[in-house]
This record gives C-alpha cells, sequence and structure tokens, in this order.
C-alpha cells in the first residue's frame, strides 16, 4: 500500500494534534444539535457555556443537550474511538491491513455471548444487570480472537488467507449461535438482539459511558508501552523476537486489550460495522503506519466518524432513527472494495 | 563469542554440534538442503530451544538473557522480510533501536543506512524497492541494532538467497567489515564461491553433523565437498585473491 506522498525526513510533517482535536470538539457540538428538537450549535456552546458559569442557556435546551445529547456523543466518541483503535491493533497483530473486528469474529463472538446471556442465562438472573452482559461479550470478543490468533497467526508465518478464512468460518458460526438464539427469544429479547446486530447508540446515558470510558484509558495507557513492538512485529513475529520484542506477552496482550475493546464497545451499542477497518487504513495513507500516530490518530478519527454517522443516521429518515451500523458499513463497504482490489492489481 | 556445546534439535535431525563463532572472524556455514543450517542459526540466536546441549553467549546460556538483553548482542538477518506496510525506509531502520532506544538513534540509523548503502533511499517507502534494496534496508537494521554492544553478533540466513551477483557481494563486503571492526559473523550460505571469497572458515554440515570445518582450503576439498553433496568438483585458485573457486568437474 501506498502512502499518500513521501516526505522527506526532516520536514515530516504530521496533521497537528490540535487541528485534530479542534475539529473533533465542533463535531461535537454539531452532533449535540442534531436531533428531532432544533437546538443551533450556539444555543449547544451556550448549554456548555452555562455550565461553566460563563452564559445562560434555557433550562429546555439544558435539559435536552446535558442529559439525551451529550452523553449520546460522548459515548460515540468513545466507542468510536475503541473500534477504530481495536481495528488498528488487530491489523498490527495479524499483519494483515484487512482484519478487522468485525471480519475475525471479535465482534460476531461478542455478540453471541452476550445474546447467549440475553435469552439463555438473563431470564433466570434479573438482579444481574448490565454487568454481566459486558462481561460475557467480553467472554466471547476474548475466546474468538484467541481462536483465529491460534488457528491463523500465532507462528507469525502463516497465510494471511488462512487467517482471513479462520475469521470468517468463526463469524459465520456466531451468527448461525445468534440465529439459534433468536428462534428461541421473545419479542423483547429478540428486539434488543437486532440492536447489537446493527448497532444504535439510542441506549446511551452518563452511565453507559462512564462504564465505557475507563477502556479507553486502558487502550491509551498501553498504546504508548505497545507501540514499538506492534511496529516490529509488522515485519514478522520472528523478526520481532530477533529485535528483543517478548512476542508471545505481546499477542496475549492485544488479544486482551482488543476483546476488552470490542467486547465493551458491543454490550453497549451493538457491532458498529466496519469503522474498525476503515478508519486505520485511512489514517495509515496520512501519517503512515507507525503505531505511535496510528493509535491516537485512529482513535481521534474513528470517535469522529461514529459522532458524524450517528447524527446522519438521526436527522436523514426524522424523526425515525435508522441504525448507525447502517450508515458506517454504506460507507465502509465500498472503500473495502476498493482497497481489496488495489491489494490485487 | 557464541559456542554451540553439543547441541541437538530431534525435529530437524541436528545432533552433536559443537562449534565456536568467535569475534573477529565470518564463518560461513554451507551443506546441501535440510543439513540443518538454518536451524542451527535459529538456536544459535535463541530463538528456538534445542532438545540437547546449550548455546552459550561469552559463557552465559544465551537463553538465560531477557529477550532485549539478547537483541542488544545477537542481530538476526533473515532470508527475506515481507513487509506489507508502507513504512519509509528510515523508519524500517529505526525499529533496530527498539531494544535499546537513546538519544543518538538518529545518528546510528544514519550511520548504518550509510554502511549498508541504503542512505540514498531514506525517504522512499519500503515497498516500493527493489528485493536486493529491501535486503540491504534489513541489513541496515541489524547494523542499527547492534550499533552500541562490544563484540556483537551477527547472524545472516542465507542473506543473498534473492539476490543479484553484485547485490550478493555487496552484502557480504558490508559483513566481512563488521567482521573485520570485531564482530562475529555467521553466514548461512547455499553459494560455495561466496563462502570462499569471503568467510574466514567454513563449517560444512550434512545430515544434522558437522561434516568439515577449517578454513576455505582446507574445506573445499573434492572428497569433502563429494561426501557432502555428492558431486565432483575441481578446485583451482582465484587467479586475483588466490581465494578457492570451486567449479563443477
Amino acid at each position: 500500500m501506498q502512502r499518500a506522498a513521501e516526505l522527506p525526513i526532516p520536514a515530516r510533517r504530521l496533521p497537528p494534534r490540535l487541528l485534530v482535536g479542534a475539529a473533533l470538539a465542533c463535531l461535537c457540538v454539531l452532533g449535540a444539535s442534531a436531533g428531532a428538537m432544533a437546538i443551533g450549535p450556539l444555543d449547544v456552546v451556550r448549554v456548555l457555556a452555562a455550565q461553566l458559569g460563563l452564559a445562560v442557556a434555557e433550562p429546555m435546551h439544558e435539559a435536552v443537550v446535558l442529559s439525551i445529547r451529550l452523553p449520546r456523543v460522548v459515548l460515540g466518541m468513545v466507542h468510536g474511538a475503541l473500534l477504530a483503535c481495536s481495528g488498528a491493533l488487530l491489523q498490527g497483530l495479524f499483519r494483515n491491513p484487512l482484519a478487522d473486528p468485525g471480519l475475525l469474529g471479535t465482534s460476531g463472538g461478542a455478540m453471541v455471548a452476550a445474546a447467549a446471556w440475553t435469552v439463555l442465562a438473563a431470564p433466570h438472573l434479573p438482579d444481574a444487570g448490565g454487568w454481566a452482559l459486558a462481561a460475557s461479550a467480553f467472554a466471547g470478543a476474548l475466546g474468538a480472537t484467541a481462536l483465529v490468533l491460534r488457528i491463523g497467526g500465532a507462528a507469525g508465518r502463516a497465510e494471511p488467507a488462512v487467517l482471513l478464512l479462520a475469521g470468517v468460518a468463526i463469524n459465520a458460526f456466531a451468527m448461525a449461535a445468534t440465529g439459534l438464539l433468536l428462534a428461541i427469544a421473545d419479542d423483547a429479547q429478540i428486539r434488543s438482539m437486532t440492536f447489537w446486530s446493527l448497532g444504535s447508540l439510542g441506549g446511551s446515558n452518563w452511565a453507559t459511558v462512564l462504564a465505557l470510558a475507563p477502556i479507553l484509558a486502558v487502550l491509551a495507557v498501553s498504546a504508548r508501552r505497545i507501540a514499538p513492538g506492534l511496529d516490529a512485529m509488522l515485519l514478522g513475529a520472528r523478526e520481532a523476537g530477533h529485535l528483543g520484542v517478548e512476542v508471545p506477552r505481546l499477542q496475549r496482550l492485544l488479544v486482551v486489550v482488543t476483546a476488552l475493546a470490542v467486547g465493551g464497545s458491543v454490550a453497549v451499542a451493538g457491532t458498529i460495522g466496519f469503522v474498525g477497518l476503515v478508519v486505520p487504513n485511512l489514517v495509515r495513507m496520512v501519517v503512515g503506519p507507525s503505531h505511535r500516530h496510528l493509535l491516537p490518530f485512529s482513535a481521534a478519527f474513528g470517535a469522529g466518524l461514529v459522532v458524524a454517522s450517528d447524527a446522519i443516521a438521526r436527522v436523514v429518515a426524522a424523526p425515525a432513527e435508522l441504525p448507525i451500523g447502517v450508515i458506517t458499513t454504506l460507507v465502509g463497504v465500498p472503500f473495502f472494495l476498493h482497497l481489496l482490489r488495489r491489494r490485487l492489481g | 563469542m557464541i559456542e554451540a556445546r553439543d547441541l541437538s534439535c530431534r525435529r530437524t535431525g541436528l545432533a552433536g554440534v559443537s562449534l565456536r563463532f568467535r569475534c573477529g572472524e565470518l564463518v560461513a556455514i554451507c551443506g546441501p538442503n535440510g543439513a540443518g543450517k538454518s536451524t542451527l542459526l535459529s538456536l544459535l540466536c535463541g530463538e528456538r530451544r534445542p532438545d540437547g546441549g546449550e548455546v552459550l553467549l561469552d559463557g552465559r546460556p544465551v537463553l538465560a538473557l531477557p529477550s532485549a538483553q539478547r537483541a542488544r548482542r545477537i542481530g538476526v538477518l533473515p532470508q527475506a522480510s515481507s513487509l506489507a506496510f508502507a513504512f519509509r525506509v528510515d523508519e524500517v531502520v529505526a525499529l533496530g533501536r527498539l531494544a535499546a532506544p537513546g538519544p543518538d538513534d538518529d545518528a546510528i540509523v544514519r550511520r548504518a543506512m550509510e554502511e549498508a548503502g541504503v542512505l540514498h533511499l531514506a525517504a522512499r517507502t519500503y515497498p516500493t524497492l527493489s528485493g536486493g534494496e529491501k535486503q540491504r534496508v534489513h541489513l541496515a537494521r541489524v547494523l542499527a541494532q547492534l550499533a552500541d554492544a562490544d563484540g556483537a553478533h551477527l547472524l545472516l540466513d542465507e542473506p543473498t538467497a534473492s539476490l543479484d551477483p553484485a547485490q550478493q557481494h555487496a552484502v557480504l563486503r558490508v559483513a566481512r567489515k563488521r567482521a573485520r571492526a570485531g564482530f562475529a559473523v555467521v553466514a548461512v550460505l547455499h553459494d560455495l564461491g561466496l563462502a570462499a571469497r569471503h568467510a574466514d572458515r567454513i563449517v560444512l554440515l550434512r545430515a544434522g553433523r558437522v561434516l568439515a570445518e577449517g578454513t576455505p582450503w582446507e574445506v573445499l576439498e573434492p572428497s569433502l565437498l563429494r561426501r557432502c553433496y555428492g558431486i565432483e568438483t575441481t578446485i583451482l585458485a582465484h587467479p586475483s585473491d588466490g581465494t578457492p573457486l570451486v567449479v563443477a568437474a
């Protein structure tokens, strides 16, 4: 794959992080102003300023923005950042730019485990709450990724095709198992399962934000330590070992971190398709494949993409609401095909 | 110094291999396919655990060293590395500094690129390079990795397998210079001509055992080569530098 431009060494310019942060903040404001009730971007800013005692906002606006829209926007950002980062991490782990939590069965594993919990266990354990659901999604994601790594990529020498086939097989299995669960589920359970399969930020509130944010914090802290080793892993597992990377330990860490990220995001907002695939590849074309830059910029871009898609999903068919996965997948699939064609030709 | 003591590896048939690789010399390991050359190399660098015997790095078991410390003393240039991601050449070379990052890394990377003859490629992206250029980039990466070690060990696993003759000699000339500067260099070589020209010593492996070991003139000898490869050869002296020249009879 080519980069957009080959920059000379000293004048290597990255898009300044400040600029990306500012763009993200603007998207946030726009995202919070989109919806059934008309609240302009300036009104959103006013509400935010009012929290700091700098302005006075309409109580109605304040209520809608603070308790409905803002948690949704923040959840979308965390969710998008997690998905994009897990995509980048999995692509590094498997040395394959086509790896994605959806394709490799990570999300499938999370989904089927979450569905199994909802249909089989939750009715008998009404007090278990959302944490149990998230834990089972995590376990499912962990199991699926570990299995694919074992079959397709552990030696670092395996064919990428083997890896993707293993992922596709596990994904198909997860889908079939989900279908089986669907057949024995009641109406309410079916509704919540459709929600997972296409993804929605509809269930967001500050509690879900607080549940997901720590995972992003874990990712942010570990990214710095993971990045150099992941760069070396792109040469191959053997070469990384020769360079002094403790490869099995790094692989285990990556599997756990991505499972945590994917499991957590699937539990709170379902699978949002193709963010994990598209975002890291786009970012790589701009900043290069080094994970020190790839991970933070993927997080920022993933966050922006999900917030923007969610705003579109809410506005385009208002008052109805499209599943957000529909938007991201409609954008993602053509991009994915383009990528495939370029790799082949 | 790397020392192999009575190494054996059941899966690949290596048995009772004892060898010493001293700093300052370039040793070529030759032998037919399946003789255990690459296995020996992966045992020497601690990538693989032997079924019997041990590898000592300056007297200490190589497997007892933490992998980062090992990486500062032993560098491995593989036959060919696949890298599908668009790293710039200087970024690939800088990966060599992973085990021991420091403030001088930029200068070290630059020197390594210069030594391997790839400085002019520094800003190119790796996938756009030719096979020979890629291999020299990896050579620079390994040189950068070993830059701050006294008496480092450079292991080359058929480093010239996919290169044209000019590139083959270029890679081995760099390796030989490193040996003169105090490295222990061990190179698995298929081409006896390359081994004869560049190696101080040649180890001839056959079916997992050391068949012969010595200077090129001692080892490249018709009866030994017949036992090793089953071919008939004539040995001539190279007209310019007097190294042995193996000619199929």
